[in-house]
């Protein structure tokens, strides 16, 4: 069954990341939008992959089957965040630990924590945020950054490091992300297996979503009566490189808070009503369905798209391929290609019909399932 | 209550009256019977038109007819006869019932149905008869009452017994569903228990027109049948609800050692990996 709610969001998350990494690329812009396409994903990551493994028991899959089609999926997207790496990003930055080599690794932690007292999950989340600004603290986060760009040296402790700490997406503390998801995932989405047994109610996740909100902007009010140490070393501003805890409580609450509301407005209720509540607006629930079932493909797709015709001018003018990177035109000019991509896009996805063996989700379904 | 296109028919000098069963009642309420003391329950005249006391758990419209000195019941007029008994078949919920009982003793006709009875007989018998007949009335509908209740919840309990063998994280939220099933099977067993020594009773003797009637009634509606069939359904529900209680509570306790262990494993991986990043930022730089 499709959730409306989740399709929305990951299109939301989705033409985030266009628009703000064609604005970034294209025109050095970064938009004040950047901080919440990535966090959106990662927790979604966490949602999917609940409802994956309830589909799974549900067709009557074992436990091993199922722990080994997510390790094999896990290593796919790991894999291919590599591969992403020095295809995209060319192969000095095989190393920058982006969000589909973090996706990865978030499925195999899932796959391992799927069997665990809720109580477990949110403990391994929290402990996560938390031990975060310490880790970052003890390595000199700084250090690992040449102004707004990971730049780590290829030694195996600088790897690592970037790997749990330092990198663009490291495991602490946005593992919180996808392990909240599937929390959030298993309160939102539990199927009543008996005919008296109560829908869940969205109440819990949307009460914790909105303390988690006014805790970051609790944080971000008191910061200059706070002792330098805790506001500026531990909670930090709204910021995404590093990820500071103001700023993973700010977008865990949004992710939370969306993810519950709409799932309360959009989504249907088996129980009483199991036809989808958009089937009246079929038209435009195409749109989310669409962006949600080919997310993988048009996050890779819109790299290539903007980034090798960048790379590819940047050596026929005889300079760097990177030369032309965050300064290739102006911003009006980026948004529109993304503009035009994201609806390109959606034409040839829509051309491709229900037929969903294209792209790399069918890649991976094809190697992992 | 009463039919008005039924009740012209009706021989002079029937007295309808309407009795409610009820679980609590005040000094103020016309009495007329009550139930054995551990069942709690009384029987109280109402007004036919009344709306439903309080606390009521059952009404039964007792037509009586006492017949003059030495007239024997059979010697009433037919038309009498069926019209009486088409208003006892006549129920509020829906078509004519076809299975009233009609019964014969001692020169005294009765017609029973469990919202309608009808008594037939001398003028000094009457209560007697009515008397017995809201007791049996009662352990029949209580009967009905938890056979209904129990035909309901066997699809729940199907749905319950793999809890019975195993109990994981998603059962936990079904804890208090499971409690309430539970709950509502020993409430079954409990009421069936309380109403066993009457609808066990030996037969008395000397026999009197109210215990033979008691008697007789209880065999027409199998109610001994139905008590151990209820007894023994009730008895797998116990059994199920026992081992998903057992589970539940095992799982839950189990449970909070594993957090327990956990939170414990999670900060000595935190310190661990305090150490490791420690090292490597060391050796790194």
């Amino acid at each position: 069954m499709r959730y409306a709610s989740i399709d929305i969001l990951r299109t939301f998350a989705i033409v985030v990341m266009v628009l703000v990494h064609f604005s970034e690329n294209l025109a050095g812009h970064t938009s004040s939008i950047a901080g919440l396409g990535a966090p959106l994903f990662a927790f979604l990551s966490g949602v999917s992959y609940y409802l994956w493994v309830r589909g799974q028991e549900r067709k009557g899959r074992s436990e091993i089957d199922i722990s080994k089609i997510s390790v094999r999926r896990g290593l796919f997207v790991f894999g291919m965040g590599f591969a992403f790496n020095v295809l995209v990003w060319l192969p000095e930055d095989v190393f920058n630990w982006d969000v589909l080599t973090f996706i990865g690794v978030g499925l195999l932690l899932l796959n391992g924590v799927r069997r665990l007292p809720v109580p477990v999950t949110l403990v391994m989340a929290a402990t996560a945020v938390l031990v975060s600004p310490v880790l970052r603290e003890l390595v000199d986060y700084q250090a690992y950054w040449n102004d707004t760009h990971f730049d780590p040296d290829w030694t195996f402790s600088d790897i690592l490091i970037g790997f749990l700490v330092t990198g663009y997406f490291p495991i602490f503390p946005w593992i919180a992300f996808p392990l909240v998801g599937f929390v959030a995932g298993s309160q939102l989405f539990e199927d009543s297996i008996t005919s008296t047994q109560k829908e869940p109610s969205t109440w819990p996740v949307l009460r914790v979503g909105a303390i988690l909100i006014a805790m970051a902007i609790l944080c971000i009010l008191v910061k200059d009566y706070l002792p330098a140490v805790l506001s500026q070393k531990f909670l930090g501003s709204w910021a995404m490189y590093p990820a500071t805890i103001t700023y993973v409580m700010g977008a865990l609450g949004m992710a939370l808070v969306l993810q519950g509301w709409l799932h309360r407005v959009v989504d249907p209720i088996p129980k009483l009503d199991p036809t989808p509540k958009l089937d009246r607006y079929e038209a435009w629930w195409r749109i989310p369905k669409t962006f949600s079932q080919y997310s993988l493909t048009i996050y890779i797709a819109h790299h290539l798209v903007h980034l090798w015709p960048l790379w590819i001018y940047g050596i026929v003018q005889g300079q760097e391929p990177t030369f032309y990177w965050m300064q290739a035109m102006p911003l009006w000019l980026a948004v529109s290609l993304a503009i035009v991509f994201l609806a390109a896009t959606y034409g040839v996805l829509r051309g491709l019909g229900d037929n969903r063996n294209f792209g790399f989700e069918g890649w991976m379904r094809w190697v992992c399932d | 209550m009463i039919d008005p296109s039924l009740t012209p028919e009706l021989p002079k000098g029937a007295l309808i009256e309407k009795l409610t069963l009820v679980t609590q009642c005040s000094a103020d309420d016309d009495v007329v019977l009550e139930l054995p003391p551990p069942l709690q329950r009384w029987a109280v005249r109402s007004s036919t038109s009344a709306p439903p006391l309080p606390k009521c758990i059952a009404e039964v419209l007792i037509l009586s007819l006492p017949l003059e000195d030495r007239q024997n019941a059979q010697s009433l007029e037919p038309t009498s006869m069926a019209a009486i008994q088409r208003w006892v078949g006549h129920t509020s919920g829906g078509p004519i019932d076809t299975s009233c009982h009609l019964m014969q003793f001692q020169g005294a006709q009765i017609w029973w149905s469990p919202e309608r009875c009808a008594i037939v007989a001398a003028p000094d018998r009457l209560i007697s008869i009515r008397n017995a007949l809201i007791e049996v009335t009662f352990y029949e509908l209580e009967l009905r009452h938890i056979e209904r209740q129990v035909g309901a919840a066997w699809p729940e309990m199907e749905a319950d017994l793999p809890l019975a063998f195993q109990f994981d994280e998603r059962s936990i939220q079904r804890r208090s569903e499971l409690k309430k099933r539970f709950q509502l099977a020993l409430l079954g067993r409990a009421r069936l228990a309380r109403i066993g020594p009457y609808v066990h009773a030996p037969h008395l003797y000397p026999p009197t027109l109210s215990s033979q009637l008691s008697e007789r009634l209880r065999e027409r509606t199998r109610m001994m049948h139905r008590h151990e069939f209820l007894s023994e359904q009730l008895e797998v529900f116990g059994n199920v609800y026992e081992l998903c209680g057992q589970r539940s509570s095992d799982y839950v306790h189990t449970r909070t050692g594993t957090i327990l262990e956990w939170i414990i494993i999670i900060l000595l991986l935190a310190q661990t990996l305090f150490t490791v990043v420690e090292i490597f930022a060391a050796s790194g730089t």
